[in-house]
């Protein structure tokens, strides 16, 4: 069968904000560079029909509004997963030019008219560290940044593996989800963003795409990575949101930012009961005080938006739509105004994702983004330090960079040719079979046990049950049927979640205590434990097993 | 399993379709196909739609409506 070879320097595997972004960050530095998305790089990733808002801190003149108050924010809130040298340098470093460069592909942070920046507050912050913005059409913009500076892109091609060799990676595979074509990247660098992971938890209405996040984001980064040698880290934390019920969709940060208040079925706005910040806590507290006001017989809740002034309830409703599109049909067709009634909200599915909006889940990185395999770099929601768009924005245009000076130092060989061919092997075997599973109904067991044991209320013996289930699960990955290039798509993105929910159940087992509740709430040990867990579960294969360790992290320094 | 639907709910493709393939591309889950006897957009994968609504967004001729299903609606 024929193979298409490119040569690149760098290739980037996933072209959603992150993606989009190291690939600016290496063609400006240099470098030939090949971006594989398995979508169009116009509308593809968690972030395909826009977004609304950005988390930055501007030396507008207030207190809180330095680099200073906001690093040690960062250290208070997400002691224990993050590495401050690497957000430092990944984040503070890089936010000036991210801003500068948002304005220049025509999707200013700052509002075009007025040229002031529209500040919220929510999730625990010192001040309105989050910026709102039109991103409505900030892909199909950074799209065209990214084709007008040269790179290739391949539409349609998603990533299957990469090649490794002593420890270095020589490339990437990848096959196009229409035509079935086969196609290898040549590359001394790999730059990997595909996002985190949805999808593996069963869902509060039992759609399984009616997800929070981007439900074609399936792990493949980290289950790659993982299978390459790298090592993962803060893969334990099942994050959850608030949603309206019904829907899965985005948007409560922007509620909370206007001032919306949590009711219980009593009409009682519950939050102080769980938090000193009442409403505007960080997220993993409004979950746990949703699932504790649940348990205790006060629900359902709801959020009630009509006390919200006059003149941020406007700019609410007026960007609803930013962030989903669809939020205001749905609000439509199921009959709510949110001026006039309080609507009911539901704690979504879990995902695999960072614990905080300020750090991330996913391959662990150094200050230069790279990872513990040489070449191999990781950008946006699939790597440990990094977290939605602020930092795709910041750290995934320096993954981008460094990765080509790297390419630049240290050229590797082509990957083997024998490992090029038994990867397409591999990767066509579910359409080769006469008979088969379909992939929904072996991920619809996946995303039951996922809920049921690595959910939100973990206990030892539940977890070994879960990895139990699991392996004997994977035995059927062997029997995956697909009809199509699609469905062979949707088969690989299975294999993808299986790797990624055995990691979250092994990580989740390693930490003897809770953190970041509920987020990684051990029921067998329901404390924060600072002085033994202050640091990171790291994650890698170790002779074909999942092996983790504890690694401490330095939290005092800023 | 892939299979032409004419579902009431989902992305709603109506009459003015001028067949100009976007809203299959540019779908972030590939969920449309073309028909090739109408040479209509279609949506093929209604499990699988996020209800993102990239497909109506950048429709040339706004010819896309979405309808939640009663799963969405009525929970």
């Amino acid at each position: 069968m024929n193979v298409n070879r490119i040569k690149a320097d760098v290739a980037i595997v996933g072209g959603g904000l992150a993606g989009l972004n190291s690939a600016l960050g290496a063609v400006e530095a240099g470098a030939r560079v090949v971006v594989m998305d398995k979508a169009k790089i116009e509308r593809s990733g968690a972030i395909a029909g826009g977004v609304d808002h950005c988390m930055a801190y501007l030396n507008q003149g207030e207190p809180w509004d330095t680099r200073e108050v906001y690093l040690a924010f960062v250290a208070k809130a997400a002691f224990g997963a993050v590495d401050l040298t690497v957000h430092e340098r990944i984040f503070c470093d890089e936010l000036e030019a991210a801003i500068d460069r948002m304005a220049g592909i025509g999707c200013p942070l700052h509002d075009p008219v007025n040229g002031e920046y529209y500040r919220t507050r929510s999730f625990g912050q010192p001040g309105p560290y989050w910026v709102n913005f039109d991103g409505k059409n900030l892909k199909p913009l950074l799209a065209r940044a990214v084709r007008q500076a040269g790179c290739r892109v391949l539409d349609f091609v998603t990533t299957t593996n990469l090649f490794v060799h002593e420890g270095r990676v020589q490339g990437a595979a990848g096959y196009h989800i229409r035509d079935g074509s086969y196609w290898v990247v040549e590359s001394p660098a790999v730059v990997v963003a595909t996002g985190n992971t949805n999808r593996l938890f069963e869902t509060p209405s039992g759609m399984p795409f009616n997800t929070w996040l981007c439900p074609y984001d399936t792990g493949a980064a980290q289950a790659m990575a993982y299978r390459a040698g790298a090592t993962l880290a803060n893969m334990e934390y099942v994050r959850m949101t608030l949603v309206p019920r019904g829907f899965s969709a985005p948007g409560l940060n922007a509620f909370a930012g206007e001032g919306a208040t949590f009711i219980n079925a009593l009409g009682e706005s519950y939050m102080t009961r769980y938090h000193e910040l009442g409403d505007k806590a960080p997220r993993n507290s409004l979950v746990y005080g949703a699932l504790m006001e649940v348990r205790e017989g006060r629900g359902p809740l709801f959020l009630d938006c009509t006390r919200i002034p006059k003149e941020n309830m406007a700019i609410l409703k007026g960007t609803l739509g930013t962030d989903k599109d669809t939020l205001p049909d749905f609000f439509r067709q199921k009959g709510i105004d949110i001026g006039v009634d309080p609507f009911e909200v539901e704690v979504s599915e879990g995902m695999q994702t960072g614990p905080l909006e300020i750090v991330g889940s996913g391959v662990k990185i150094d200050a230069q983004c790279m990872s513990n395999v040489e070449g191999l770099f990781a950008s946006g929601d699939c790597a440990d330090q990094m977290k939605v768009v602020h930092m795709a924005l910041t750290g995934g245009y320096a993954a981008g960079r460094e990765a080509a000076a790297f390419a630049a130092r240290q050229p590797s060989d082509a990957p083997d040719e024998r490992a090029v061919l038994a990867e397409q092997q591999r990767l066509v075997a579910p359409l080769q079979r006469a008979s088969g599973w379909h992939y929904g109904e072996v991920e619809t067991v996946l995303r039951k046990i996922m809920k049921e044991y690595v959910g939100p209320m973990r206990s030892e013996v539940g977890l070994q049950t879960a990895q139990k289930k699991l392996g004997l699960l994977r035995e059927d990955l062997d029997r995956l049927k697909a009809e199509n290039p699609h469905e062979l798509m949707r088969c690989l993105e299975t294999a993808e979640l299986l790797t990624v929910g055995e990691i979250m159940a092994a990580a989740a087992l390693a930490r003897k205590e809770s953190r970041f509740i509920p987020y990684h709430y051990r029921l067998d040990f329901p404390d924060q434990d600072d002085a033994h867990w202050g640091g990171q579960i790291l994650v890698s294969e170790q002779d074909g097993q999942i092996s983790t360790r504890f690694q401490a992290l330095d939290g005092d320094r800023a | 399993m892939a299979t032409q639907t004419h579902a009431k709910e989902g992305p709603q493709i109506l009459d003015g379709c001028i067949g100009c393939v976007d809203c299959v591309d540019l779908c972030p889950g590939d969920v449309l196909a073309m028909d090739a006897k109408t040479n209509k957009a279609v949506v093929v994968y209604l499990d699988e739609c996020w209800y993102c609504g990239v497909c109506r967004m950048d429709c040339p001729v706004d010819v896309v409506r979405f309808e939640f299903p009663v799963t969405m609606t009525k929970l």
